[in-house]
């Protein structure tokens, strides 16, 4: 029988609490944490009670295992809101969030997580050594959900659903104004849309051609020197030669 | 807050103070300083009283769960700084709880349902909860004399706290005996009975005693005809035959008879919509008992009301400017002077199961914020005059459409597979369609796949918001097994089925493999030592190059087959087959875009050494080339166990003739020579078909067809891919190579195989099969979707035109299971009769049982 079978059957919680803190310290955090979550409903209530909870969390996260931790770094920063660690926990439950966040083309529940979380701390604690980073993170992952939003508007692209990619571009342009990415955008919201109006029937033709040189023209218009303005330009002239012939013929 | 000092303290006049000092009072066990520390007190902090930091700071306390009281008081107010008292009462802690009387599973069921959670503080209102939990939970069950009994006992090893002793004592069930109708003029009490879906009588057979009962009551007076009785038999006075029958005789197979007072009142529910729609919309329970016959039955007696039958007579449309009067007419389809039936127009307003509606005509055109209340403007005799309002808003554009839940599964390999497109206006059916394409891809939890329209009503737009589970898809087989001559035989065999090639370098997105590309990877090998080996690879991307769905697959496999020398370990003879085949498809829009088209080439060389007789020859080469081409039509609601739809197939297989150009004398030639290039077509046909019957009672019927042809009479069909028909119809277990193994549950594995003495060849070149199966679920959890089945099937195996005959097939029926769980794929077994006799054979086979891995297409 290994001392930490026999410490995690023993009924002395002082023993265990001390046996949790010094597997802290040797980095065996698998055996603290199961010592600490044996001994927290104990000794709740009682001085020992901070300190284990807080060293319960970095247990966890210290195994990679940024759900638990998480969730046990902002208990504490709820909890003991007067902790001296509080300020801790609370960026340690954000910085948990964040590095669960996945690749941009899965599910980013947890992104958002944590740049709300980010952002309620920024707010609580402007001038904390943390804030810098904090910032700093929430900027990353909003890249990260603009690069899912524009993968996703540009697959439709791939796909030659012409509607559909010309609805996604503007969408991305509404919900990221202040991307780098709405330059080739708009440029690709100029190709889709000379596209679709090509395969159209001739009755729509005209309508989406038009919308075509709009699109050209607030392109333009916004970058002026993009590399993309030779390549958008061929479908503008396109487009007006098109307009004119539908006009002659109707 | 109590205040001694007479500081004057209003909630008029908010003050604030500096806390001066913290006290408390009244704990033992607790840590003063740690409950200061909770409460977020702080002396030297500004505080406001009355305000909201005492309130939280009595929250957060509370929340700890460990005191039984509190209260915060000012003790002393000195100029603006308070003294401030935390008063508290504590309570034992609950250490530890144990049950008994329980089964184990449901003591676990218990366990997570009473919330009683270690370490806290022991309230009468925790231990009167824990106590109706549990009573609720098994009245749920029809225990409805459960008694529990919780008692407290000091626990010895920790202080102040105490162990639960929850002793339950659940009883017998109670069982619903008699379900007594009084009033019911219209329809028998069987068809009354029958809709009360949940709470059936219970299973009895009494029909003698019943007989004779009813034959001695004859002489009973009969006052006591409609009067509420506690025993079915006493008043049987003057019923026909079939009532006797049905009162005394009852087989209760699906309906439940236990007694569940919520289910009951459901029921009760349901019985007033049954009169309803057969024009009785009065109708009402006016009264009804529920009698404890004994501790294990109840009669319920109910007395209905049933009321005037009504009929319809004016329906008019009020608010539809798109669609005019004689359109909606149409589709709900209720005739002046109708039986009036509220559920009816409700259906047929809005979702037909079984046709059009009037919500899905405007719902698949985008007004997704359309809505229509029925509504009876003039009652007049039995006529009743129906007004449906209607609201037809504005009509929702798409917007944006997005996924949620896939943290395997790349975005883009669901994207593609979307019909909900930006731009598009909002289709019902279209939302529908897409649900049953994301089922199918196998990635997802099919009971699962939620679309979430999030209508923004100020642009008059709607994101669609995919929410999906995902769940495990890769398979692992691991199996040991006699086979045949063979002796052990061990498979080992694994599927990816949502592979990504591209991430094999990214190790950092291995989870734990490289998944999400929606790519198949399958590897499996099977062997016994040197007598019998096969490997196999097989890689399939649905969607070639992203762009369109074209499928691409490339598989190769090996298998060699020895005979070998019991004494000497010397090979003496052996047949090695060497595959691969190189395979696209894609989607097509014609007949319907239901429809896929595939084409593939294979090629197959088969090696002979002095192997045995059944090809034909025992020595040389036979080389097999065939371009393959597939139609198949597939509307499969969901793939692991599907209620509805249907799935088709047609494929042709055609080897080059090369009869033409090659100098061989097909009349004088060896077999050897004569089948170097093999030569024929092969047509294959399979047919499924889905029908929901009650519930999930599913009917699967099933027809398969082959046809192998020549090109030239005198070439004739060779001895490869012919038909063998009988038992599992397992490739892998058979180990038989160049063959097509078709099963037929009932008979021994490849029983059914014509024998060609002329040309030496064993296998026929026709075959049919029909399968009739009833399947019901067991569970349809994810994570092990089990269903029973009872078949009936009839097949045979024919050796040339002149001996096909589709009347004569050979026949079996029996039942079996089918368990999938996503780690294993589908597992079966089977136990079939056959009933007819083979030839050459005494007597009919039998009883036999089958075992099945996998999907079988046949």
């Amino acid at each position: 029988c290994s001392e930490f079978k026999r410490l995690q059957k023993s009924t002395d919680w002082q023993l265990k609490y001390e046996a949790a803190l010094r597997y802290y310290e040797e980095e065996e955090y698998y055996k603290a944490a199961v010592l600490f979550d044996q001994v927290l409903p104990i000794i709740k209530g009682t001085l020992d009670a901070e300190k284990a909870s807080f060293y319960r969390a970095y247990s966890y996260y210290h195994q990679r295992q940024y759900i638990l931790s998480g969730s046990y770094f902002k208990e504490f920063a709820t909890i003991y809101s007067r902790s001296e660690w509080a300020i801790e926990a609370a960026y340690m439950s954000a910085y948990s969030a964040y590095l669960q966040s996945p690749d941009y083309n899965l599910d980013q529940s947890s992104t958002y997580t944590a740049i709300n979380e980010f952002q309620v701390f920024i707010n609580r604690n402007p001038y904390s050594e943390y804030a810098e980073p904090a910032t700093k993170y929430i900027d990353e992952l909003q890249r990260k959900l603009e690069k899912k939003a524009f993968e996703n508007a540009k697959q439709y692209h791939k796909l030659e659903r012409w509607e559909a990619a010309r609805v996604a571009f503007e969408t991305f342009a509404d919900e990221f104004p202040d991307s780098k990415l709405n330059e080739e955008i708009l440029y690709y919201a100029v190709d889709s849309e000379f596209s679709y109006a090509k395969q159209s029937i001739r009755s729509k033709q005209k309508e989406r051609f038009g919308k075509t040189i709009e699109l050209y023209e607030e392109f333009v218009d916004k970058y002026p020197d993009s590399d993309f303005v030779k390549k958008a330009e061929k479908f503008y002239v396109e487009s007006l030669d098109q307009m004119e012939k539908l006009s002659k013929n109707s | 807050r109590v205040d001694p000092n007479n500081v004057n303290i209003s909630y008029s006049n908010p003050q604030e103070f500096t806390i001066a000092d913290i006290e408390v009072e009244g704990a033992e066990y607790l840590d003063k300083v740690a409950l200061i520390s909770i409460s977020g007190l702080k002396v030297g902090d500004k505080l406001k009283i009355p305000g909201d930091g005492i309130t939280s700071a009595i929250k957060k306390l509370w929340k700890q769960g460990l005191i039984g009281d509190i209260q915060i008081y000012a003790s002393k107010v000195e100029g603006d700084d308070v003294y401030l008292t935390i008063s508290l009462a504590e309570r034992p802690r609950l250490s530890r709880f144990q049950f008994t009387g329980l089964t184990k599973s449901q003591e676990s069921d218990i366990r997570e349902k009473v919330n009683l959670i270690r370490g806290r503080v022991m309230t009468d209102a925790i231990r009167k909860n824990a106590e109706l939990t549990i009573k609720k939970y098994f009245y749920e069950k029809g225990y409805l004399n459960t008694e529990v009994e919780i008692k407290y006992r000091t626990d010895s090893t920790l202080h102040n706290s105490v162990l639960l002793d929850v002793h339950i004592d659940k009883n017998r069930k109670v069982k619903i005996r008699n379900v007594n109708f009084v009033g019911n003029e219209h329809f028998t009490d069987a068809k009354l009975k029958s809709k009360m879906k949940n709470s059936g009588e219970r299973a009895r057979f009494k029909l003698i005693s019943g007989l004779l009962a009813s034959s001695f009551n004859l002489f009973k007076p009969k006052s006591e005809r409609f009067k509420f009785v506690d025993d079915s038999v006493k008043h049987n006075v003057s019923k026909t035959l079939l009532e006797i029958i049905h009162e005394n005789a009852k087989l209760n197979v699906f309906k439940s008879s236990k007694f569940v007072k919520e289910k009951y009142e459901e029921d009760k529910v349901t019985l007033i919509a049954f009169y309803n729609s057969k024009g009785h919309r009065d109708a009402e329970i006016e009264e009804d008992t529920i009698v404890f016959v004994d501790r294990k039955s109840v009669d319920i007696n109910i007395r209905v009301n049933p009321g005037q039958q009504y009929y319809f007579r004016d329906i008019n449309w009020v608010g539809n400017f798109i669609h005019d009067d004689r359109t909606l007419d149409q589709i709900l389809a209720i005739e002046k002077g109708d039986i009036y039936n509220l559920e009816l127009v409700d259906k047929k307003l809005n979702f037909n199961p079984s046709g059009p509606d009037i919500s899905s005509l405007y719902m698949d055109n985008g007004y997704l914020f359309f809505s229509v209340t029925p509504v009876e403007t003039k009652i007049d005799g039995d006529s009743v005059d129906v007004e449906m309002r209607i609201y037809e808003g504005a009509q929702a554009t798409i917007r944006k459409v997005f996924i949620t839940g896939n943290d395997r599964t790349n975005d883009h390999v669901i994207m593609r597979e979307l019909r909900t497109l930006p731009g598009q206006k909002f289709s019902r059916a279209e939302l529908i369609r897409t649900q049953r394409e994301l089922s199918q891809l196998g990635y997802f939890d099919p009971e699962q796949v939620n679309p979430k329209p999030l209508p923004n009503p100020a642009d008059e737009t709607v994101d669609i918001e995919w929410e999906l589970v995902e769940r495990p898809s890769d398979q692992i087989e691991l199996s040991g097994g006699w086979g045949g001559t063979f002796g052990f035989v061990g498979t080992l065999g694994l599927t990816f089925n949502n592979f990504s090639l591209r991430n094999i370098p990214h190790f950092d997105k291995w989870r734990p493999l490289p998944v999400g590309d929606g790519q198949k990877l399958s590897l499996r090998l099977q062997a016994n030592g040197k007598r019998y080996q096969s490997y196999s690879v097989s890689f399939s991307e649905p969607w070639l190059g992203g762009k369109k769905p074209h499928s691409f697959g490339v598989s190769f496999n090996y298998s060699i087959q020895r005979s070998i020398d019991f004494f000497t370990d010397k090979t003496i003879g052996s047949l090695q087959v060497f595959g691969t085949t190189i395979s696209l498809g894609r989607r097509v829009k014609w007949p319907d875009d239901y429809f896929t088209l595939s084409n593939s080439i294979s090629y197959l060389r088969y090696n002979l050494f002095n192997y045995g007789n059944s090809l034909g020859f025992s020595t040389g080469v036979a080389n097999n080339i065939t371009f393959n081409t597939t139609l198949a039509r597939n509307s499969v609601d969901n793939p692991m166990y599907p209620r509805s739809g249907s799935s088709l197939s047609l494929s042709l297989a055609l080897t080059p003739p090369w009869s033409l150009w090659n100098d061989i004398d097909y009349a004088t030639a060896e077999n050897s020579e004569k089948y170097e290039y093999v030569e024929y077509h092969k047509w294959m046909f399979d047919a499924k078909y889905y029908m929901q019957l009650a519930g999930d009672l599913v009917l699967a019927a099933r027809a398969h067809m082959g046809f192998m042809g020549h090109y030239r009479e005198e070439v004739g069909v060779g001895p490869f891919e012919r038909f063998q028909l009988g038992g599992d119809g397992l490739t892998g277990t058979n180990f038989l190579l160049g063959n097509d193994v078709i099963g037929l549950r009932g008979y021994d594995n490849n029983s059914i195989t014509p024998y060609d003495p002329v040309t030496n060849i064993t296998g026929g070149n026709i075959y049919n099969k029909f399968v009739m199966e009833l399947r019901y679920p067991v569970s349809l959890n994810p994570s092990a979707t089990i269903y029973l089945l009872a078949f009936s099937e009839a097949g045979n195996n024919w050796n040339g035109f002149e001996n096909f005959n589709p009347n004569k097939l050979y026949k079996s029926s029996g039942f079996g299971v089918r368990i999938f769980m996503p780690a294993f794929g589908l597992l079966g077994i089977d136990w079939g009769y056959g009933y007819d006799k083979l030839p050459g054979q005494t007597s009919n086979p039998g009883g036999q049982i089958h075992f099945s891995i996998g999907q079988q297409l046949r």
